[in-house]
């Protein structure tokens, strides 16, 4: 069956991206399961900084 | 140690089951899910090594995790779980829409997109990456929801992303559908429909969800799903789409056995509703299932009668082949022996067996020797073209000496050239013996039916059969090369069909069948050689070459 393949530069771009969405993904894990680091706004509307 | 902040309501079982999740979420989740993993699969199935299958997977995956994350948003009380799973969310979304442009622009340019099209994509989909950790990305949860205040990259860019790559797919469709045949173009447009609707349902229900803060609302939205896999299953059954052969009934039956399934998550609150979704499935699925059921009995049908129409054929032409046998044999017998016996009996009475005769009865008389056995030539063509063409004419190989044989048959044609006033002479460059393995009564016939082809349209001027070899390719070449009135291109290109005659024969008073030059083709190639000619144009004669394979 057919397989089409990406130019050299396209393929290039394609790694970068892969890369960025990986390490992007590993950042907002951090951020948000390990530090737990964003704002939460209570029943009673008081910002509390975790 | 502050103890963590957590939505109010119990905690998730394996991260999806709660009490808190409405059944009308697990119901559009799974049934999407399972819509999207099923397709995908098949066509992956079926074609595992093709890119649009697996680009279909990868899609069908993006989603599946998308929904997934969905589930766990609704069964979650942990803030963290929720900020994470929504960022996920934000940026699967826009990546799923990419890789459906992807999949529709391959699908219909069977090619991938040129490199300034992947830059210009990757470049609206980086800020979505690099700012996805930020609060541009999402502000903060608000506890008593579990859910997430979107900032302006999940609020605006997502959606805005989502629309482009929907008018990226609509353009596509714009620029290619017309130029694609039928089927393909049905099929197509199929999969554009399924792909729209599904995208924009799916976007739609998130942009209402996102400005009313009512998350039921995209719920809906996520029966583009099924509708999608629906669509794409006719397409596949109906236009073999992505090259796959299958039975609408298989598609179907799975299709139905999901909605049955399905039905067990049901409770009583949500029952007629879910019921009435599942009862309108059915129907269109039930209408389709008997619709291709009919559709292959009538096929079914169709092929029985067509069978029974080709054994009547084969049997009526078995029948007319043997009254072509039948007539060749007539033929043979009834036309070419009251012809030898006039040629015979017109002979003996020009050479006196039967008295003097005087001189305007011995014209006459020659006219009906060289009459009768023109007539004898072209009985023999039309016996030899029924011959070649049923198959029946019979070759006898043996090793002789393709000089020598041809050497005679100049000699035979020597009195026709000097009555005609040409100069027929004969060559030879051959270093070996020159034995062939051929026919000789046949190859005779050929060599005969090129000479005197020559000699037909040679009104002055020479004729030069030579003889030669080529060593490299181990074959004897009989060159018959004349001062005729040569050929056209067009002429050259018919040559060798059955009843062909030069242009101008008929002004030059040139008798023939037309078929001594098929004949000698025909019978050549059979026993493994070949006949090529060659003409500068009109009126610089022609070369005609017979090849046999020299024998070692």
């Amino acid at each position: 069956m057919e397989q089409f393949h990406l130019d050299k530069y396209s393929r290039i771009l394609l790694i970068v991206f892969i890369l960025l969405t990986m390490l992007s993904i590993a950042a907002t894990h951090y951020k948000t399961v390990v530090l737990k680091d964003f704002v939460i706004i209570d029943d009673l509307d008081e910002v509390v900084e975790e | 140690m502050e103890t963590a902040l957590l939505c109010p309501w119990e905690s998730a079982t394996f991260l999806f089951v709660s009490s808190s999740v409405p059944l009308l979420i697990n119901y559009s989740h799974f049934i999407a899910i399972f819509s999207a993993v099923a397709v995908s699969l098949l066509v992956f199935i079926n074609n595992p090594k093709n890119t649009i299958s697996r680009l279909f997977l990868f899609f069908a995956t993006l989603f599946t995790v998308w929904a997934l994350l969905d589930v766990a948003l609704w069964a979650t009380n942990d803030p963290s779980i929720v900020m994470f799973a929504w960022s996920i969310q934000v940026l699967i979304e826009p990546l799923t829409y990419a890789v459906a442009f992807y999949l529709f622009y391959i699908f219909l340019y069977q090619k991938t997109p040129g490199f300034y099209t992947n830059l210009f994509v990757v470049t609206i989909l980086i800020p979505l990456v690099l700012l996805l950790p930020t609060t541009l990305n999402l502000e903060a949860i608000a506890l008593s929801t579990c859910e997430s205040i979107e900032g302006p990259l999940a609020k605006y860019y997502t959606y805005l992303l989502n629309i482009t790559f929907v008018i990226l797919i609509v353009i596509t469709a714009f620029r290619q559908l017309k130029r694609l045949e039928i089927n393909r173009r049905r099929s197509a447009i199929l999969f554009l429909i399924g792909l729209v609707t599904f995208l924009l349902s799916f976007t739609s229900g998130n942009i209402i969800s996102s400005f009313t803060d009512d998350w039921i609302i995209s719920q809906y939205g996520l029966f583009g799903m099924p509708i999608f896999a629906f669509l794409i299953a006719y397409s596949i059954i109906q236009f073999r789409a992505f090259k796959i052969e299958m039975a609408g009934a298989q598609i179907l039956v799975v299709v139905l056995w999901a909605l049955v399934c399905s039905l067990l998550f049901v409770d009583s609150e949500l029952f007629t509703l879910i019921v009435v979704i599942t009862l309108i499935f059915t129907t269109v699925v039930g209408y389709f299932l008997i619709k291709g059921v009919k559709r292959e009995f009538e096929q079914k049908l169709e092929l029985e009668r067509l069978t029974k129409d080709l054994e009547r054929a084969n049997k009526r032409l078995k029948v007319l082949d043997k009254m072509k046998s039948e007539f060749v044999s007539i033929a043979s017998h009834q036309l070419r022996s009251p012809l030898t016996s006039i040629r015979g009996y017109a002979s003996m009475l020009l050479e006196g067996s039967y008295g003097t005769v005087p001189p305007k009865a011995k014209e006459a008389l020659e006219r009906i020797s060289e009459s009768s056995k023109y007539m004898v030539n072209s009985v023999e063509d039309y016996l030899n073209v029924s011959r070649i063409e049923s198959g029946n004419m019979k070759y006898e190989m043996s090793d002789f000496n393709l000089k020598e044989t041809t050497s005679t048959v100049v000699d035979e044609l020597r009195q026709t050239a000097m009555q005609k006033g040409l100069l027929l002479t004969f060559r030879s460059d051959l270093t070996s013996k020159g034995i062939v393995n051929a026919d000789i009564g046949k190859t005779r016939q050929a060599l005969h039916n090129l000479i005197n082809n020559s000699l037909k349209y040679t009104e002055r001027g020479s004729i030069v059969v030579s003889v030669g070899e080529n060593k490299t390719t181990k074959k004897i070449m009989v060159t018959i090369s004349d001062t005729g009135i040569g050929m056209s291109e067009d002429t050259l290109d018919s040559l060798f069909a059955k009843f062909s005659r030069a242009k101008d024969a008929n002004k030059t008073n040139i008798s023939g069948t037309g078929l001594g030059l098929f004949v000698a083709k025909q019978m050549i190639e059979h026993m493994g050689g070949t006949i090529t000619a060659k003409s500068d144009g009109p009126g610089k004669g022609s070369s005609f070459t017979l090849e046999l394979p020299l024998q070692q």
